[in-house]
């Protein structure tokens, strides 16, 4: 009964949402659906470049399945990147081949959120629900995001082509520990404008039941306390197209997240942490095509208010943070001009942070950009890219480059990629102006990388297969950390370390359709080698960095029968990380696995999907963070009606 | 087929899901009479790598001597080691709670969860079955009942009972402590003095300078005894030298670059010489002659300012055992041990087998305590 309740009470919620935000949605379920949708059709997107790197766009299945997820869990289980939480709901960063979270940039339909003055991005606080494409740029092909993303970066947002079709989504969600989730989606097209419309909202209690063996003599079970937390947003996209050629996008997202922030179990703590934000979200764009040419004019602002408040024994603080960035950036691409595509961007960022920690006061860091991009064909089956940029941080110019190239060994059915890059990350406005300790002789941390790969699709009838292997070998120098100053109470930023980080990264997907039958094998395996070389004379110098695992991988396995009933079950498998620097200390390996069972009924143009979900099935115990437990068997019932 | 291999990968998935055991029950522990030194590590703040390490007087080294024993790590930021009786009471930061460990088997004999949000830092035993924990916390909570306080706990272990008996407000943190006869000495940002009769925050008095003031004691300053009954300690500027009986500064000697909330200090066991750190630097100070010290007697690393002193002891021998960390480098802290002529007079095996004038503790080693 009590659950009933909140299902209604979700339900309301859900209606009671619309707002703002356009989405390019395939009808859920792109695969398992017939389609018949209107693109708007004048535009090709402004493609990426780094063809000899590492891309990997996320299934826009996957997107539908972890819809009411947020970012971090799903990359967590279907990507090879390393995501580091503090637990459902919590602060979560993610890294790239063994880097740090400062080294992953990350984008919202091209535009850099990374915070200017943290550097780092908490993947919980973006709603699945809100995209429509994740893609995750490794290594070098990070380049092309601009500087600071050494390790990789992640972009996700809406689809390059705008859906025109009228849509209306509505989808509740509850689960364990008093979790809530409520979003709707409504979409229309009149004359040359659509509208996408989208609202989100969860809630829980976090409060879930774990046994603590490590506080004290008595192993005792408790709940976890202050986790509770509460977000949600609204997203709006407006397409305009007033010919065929043109396009006028503006996308508008509010994101709200209201969190208690958890303790370790081992600090026996009854204070309180919490953290509320208030981001929006803007990006005007216009697109147009003429011929081989491709021009888009791209601006937009990013506001953001944070306000974390500690309440740690005698010690309480209200920590003010607003943020605000204005971002104007042009592309022109042209295309198939002999052998050559060639592409401009110019851009300008200003970020303008005012901070309690920076004595009250307004920071401004002004960005100029200029990039330029080519890709020549030397043979239909051999080709290279260059891509070079120049950019101007606070007045200082700095040069980053990626030079790529790919051979078509058997047409598509086999691929050879190697690239190189060089990347520097300016030391953010913390890192600068933290009062006390903001060292603002900072030098940038600079980074070679190095990556080759082989790749092989192949289609038979009813099988498809999908594999690539990639060796990459990356120096990063003057690695920017925060140590204690002689006098012990105030800790400032220095460069020293030395960091070399080599590895691999498999990835297979197995497609078997056979009658009414689809079978879906998918997993991913990385292997990093990410190690101290700094040589202070200490016990860290050859030693992995703490917290990035050597080994991760992840398989999921999905059954589809006659498009209406499905099973999906997902493993995921962490390796041991170390918590001290001389690999003395370190946290448990661990596997989740997940299960998901639904069925689909359709009625003319609707359709209800109810779905089942059983994260964390062995009910193990396991951590992220150390001493930062992570649920343990938690499930979730999924309604969604699509009209 | 396929459904033979799927339940094969659930069942691998099974069995080797179980949770990893970090326990090593081979772990001996070496009796009372081989252990010289008990090293007790803060770890990482929020990351639970606090740590005992035991070294014998053949330079046997053991780590993580709490976990191996008790198949759980000690805590977050362990502070200080106090023997009372048969048992080791370690304060445990930002745990809140004091661990307290039989001396010779080194098991919990009890978790005292303290409940508060007081942050305990050293323990003096007060006579029968009492005790006095300091707290650095420094001021009370905007409209909450705690404040900073000294705690004193009832240690009849095993029973049910009310672990605080009563809590004396300070309103400021509170260090190291030292019972000298009738009087309990409180460091801290004054240095507090208390009736042991008179346990009370209306009743205490400051140790005051020459200007008449309350001054304030280095966070990790022991309050040493001299041979004559005389107090040593270290300031944020200077030594000074203390009578207990009038509560007066008698003499203050000022070194040059002291000035560290940091310090450290310790006095050998004939209660002569004081020692105590600034920097990398170690001074001493002849309490029967006693003079500014002109230079230092150990000036180790003087050229890697990145490796820092981090904890001070003197050993039962007379010798200066010096924690060096190097920051921002979470690693096992090192141990070395110096003559007054500032030589090295202990070399260890490492686990190469290479000889090395240290040997490696816990995560910031910061408190030795010598048997």
């Amino acid at each position: 009964m009590k659950y009933l309740y909140k299902i209604v009470i979700s339900l309301i919620i859900i209606f009671s949402f619309s707002s703002v935000q356009a989405q390019t949605e395939e009808k859920e379920n792109i695969r398992h659906y017939e389609i018949n949708e209107t693109t708007i059709s004048a535009n090709k997107p402004i493609e990426k470049t780094s063809i000899g790197s590492k891309v990997t766009q996320m299934d826009s299945t996957l997107l539908i399945k972890n819809k009411a997820n947020d970012l971090a869990t799903l990359l967590t289980r279907h990507s090879t990147i390393n995501i580091k939480s503090l637990g459902q709901g919590a602060l979560s960063t993610a890294s790239f081949r063994g880097t740090s979270s400062n080294h992953t940039q990350v984008l919202w339909n091209g535009i850099s959120l990374n915070s200017a003055s943290l550097g780092s991005f908490d993947f919980s606080q973006v709603p699945v629900y809100f995209t429509d494409k994740v893609t995750l740029y490794h290594g070098s092909s990070a380049q092309q995001s601009g500087s600071g993303a050494l390790g990789g970066s992640v972009d996700f947002g809406s689809n390059d082509k705008p859906v025109t079709k009228p849509y209306f989504s509505l989808l509740s969600e509850y689960g364990s520990n008093n979790t809530a989730t409520g979003a709707g989606t409504i979409r229309f097209t009149k004359k040359k404008l659509t509208s996408s419309t989208k609202g989100y909202y969860q809630q829980s209690d976090n409060d879930y039941r774990y046994l603590n063996k490590v506080f004290s003599n008595k192993p005792f079970y408790e709940n976890r306390k202050n986790a509770a937390y509460k977000q949600g947003g609204v997203m709006q996209e407006l397409f305009y197209n007033p010919t065929e050629k043109d396009i006028l996008n503006l996308m508008t997202w509010y994101q709200y997240d209201n969190k208690e922030l958890p303790q370790n179990i081992l600090s026996n703590t009854t204070a309180k942490e919490t953290l509320v934000s208030n981001n929006v979200r803007i990006i005007g764009s216009y697109q147009t095509n003429r011929g081989i040419n491709q021009f888009k004019l791209t601006m937009a602002n990013l506001w953001g208010k944070m306000n974390h408040k500690r309440n740690f024994g005698s010690f309480s603080d209200l920590s003010k943070n607003k943020n605000n960035s204005f971002v104007t950036r042009i592309d022109y691409r042209i295309d198939n001009i002999y052998k050559w595509d060639l592409g401009l961007t110019a851009n300008y960022r200003n970020d303008m942070v005012k901070s309690s920690s920076y004595d009250g006061k307004a920071i401004h860091r002004n960005t100029y950009t200029a990039r330029g991009f080519a890709m020549y064909r030397i043979t239909p089956k051999l080709h290279f890219d260059l891509d070079a940029t120049a950019e101007c941080v606070d007045k200082k110019l700095y040069g980053i480059y990626n030079i790529s190239g790919r051979y078509f060994l058997i047409n598509q059915y086999l691929i050879l990629k190697a690239s190189n890059a060089y990347n520097h990350r300016t030391p953010t406005l913390n890192d600068l102006y933290w009062a006390p300790g903001g060292n603002p002789n900072l030098k940038p941390e600079t980074g070679f990388s190095w990556d080759a790969s082989i790749s092989s699709s192949i289609t038979t009838g009813i099988f498809d297969l999908y594999f690539e292997a990639l060796y990459y070998h990356m120096n990063i120098n003057d690695w920017i950390m925060w140590i204690p100053t002689d006098n012990g109470y105030i800790w400032s930023p220095v460069n020293f370390s030395k960091v070399n980080s080599q590895g691999s990264e498999l990835t297979a997907k197995m497609t078997v359709n056979y009658k009414k039958t689809n079978h879906i094998l998918s997993g991913n395996y990385t292997f990093a080698h990410s190690v101290d070389n700094s040589n202070r004379g200490d016990d860290a110098q050859g030693k992995q960095l703490p917290y990035i695992p050597r080994n991760k991988w992840n398989i999921d396995y999905e059954f589809w029968y006659n498009n209406t009933f499905w099973i999906n079950a997902n493993c995921s498998f962490t390796d041991i990380r170390f918590t001290s620097a001389d690999e003395e200390y370190y946290t448990n390996a661990y596997y989740q696995l997940n299960a998901e069972i639904g069925c689909m009924l359709s009625l003319k143009s609707h359709q209800l999907k109810l779905s089942c979900k059983l994260d964390n099935i062995l009910n193990s115990y396991y951590e992220s963070t150390q001493y930062y437990p992570m649920p343990l068997r938690m499930w979730r019932l999924q309604l969604n009606y699509v009209f | 087929m396929k459904y033979k291999f799927l339940l094969t990968m659930v069942t691998i998935l099974i069995v080797t899901s179980c949770t990893q055991v970090d326990t090593d029950s081979s772990v001996i522990i070496p009796s009372s009479t081989e252990l010289r030194a008990i090293v007790v590590s803060e770890g990482q703040f929020g990351y639970g790598t606090g740590s005992l390490t035991t070294v014998t007087h053949d330079q046997q080294v053991t780590q993580d001597v709490f976990k191996k024993i008790n198949n759980r790590v000690l805590g977050d930021i362990p502070q200080s080691l106090t023997q009372i009786g048969d048992n080791y009471y370690i304060p445990v930061n930002n745990s809140r709670k004091i661990e307290v460990i039989d001396s010779k088997s080194f098991k919990t004999v009890e978790t005292m969860v303290l409940n508060t949000q007081i942050i305990p830092m050293y323990v003096e035993h007060l006579g029968g079955d009492s005790i006095i924990v300091s707290d650095q916390s420094s001021s009370a909570i905007p409209g909450s009942s705690e404040f900073s306080s000294l705690m004193i706990l009832d240690i009849n272990h095993g029973t049910d009972r009310q672990i605080i008996r009563r809590r004396i407000k300070m309103n400021f943190p509170t260090f190291q402590m030292k019972l000298i006869g009738k009087k309990l000495f409180v460091s801290g940002a004054e240095l507090s003095v208390f009736d042991l009769d008179n346990l009370n925050a209306s009743a205490r008095r400051f140790v005051k300078n020459a200007e008449n003031k309350p001054f304030s004691i280095c966070d990790f300053s022991k309050i040493c005894i001299d041979k004559r009954g005389l107090i040593w300690a270290l300031t944020p500027g200077s030594v000074v030298c203390i009578d207990p009986n009038t509560e007066k500064i008698i003499n203050e000697y000022f070194v040059d670059g002291l000035s560290s909330r940091w310090g450290n200090s310790d006095i050998d066991k004939d209660g002569r010489y004081f020692y105590f750190n600034s920097g990398t630097k170690v001074y001493s100070i002849d309490t029967d002659n006693p003079s500014t010290p002109s230079k230092p007697i150990i000036n180790h690393n003087n050229n890697d300012p990145e490796w820092t002193t981090y904890a001070l002891g003197v050993t039962k021998e007379n010798t200066v055992m010096i924690v060096r960390v190097l920051f921002g480098s979470i690693t096992r802290g090192r141990v070395f041990e110096y003559d007054r002529s500032g030589n090295i007079v202990k070399y260890y095996l490492d686990s190469e087998g290479r000889n090395q004038p240290y040997f490696r503790a816990g995560i910031f080693p910061h408190y030795i305590h010598f048997l």
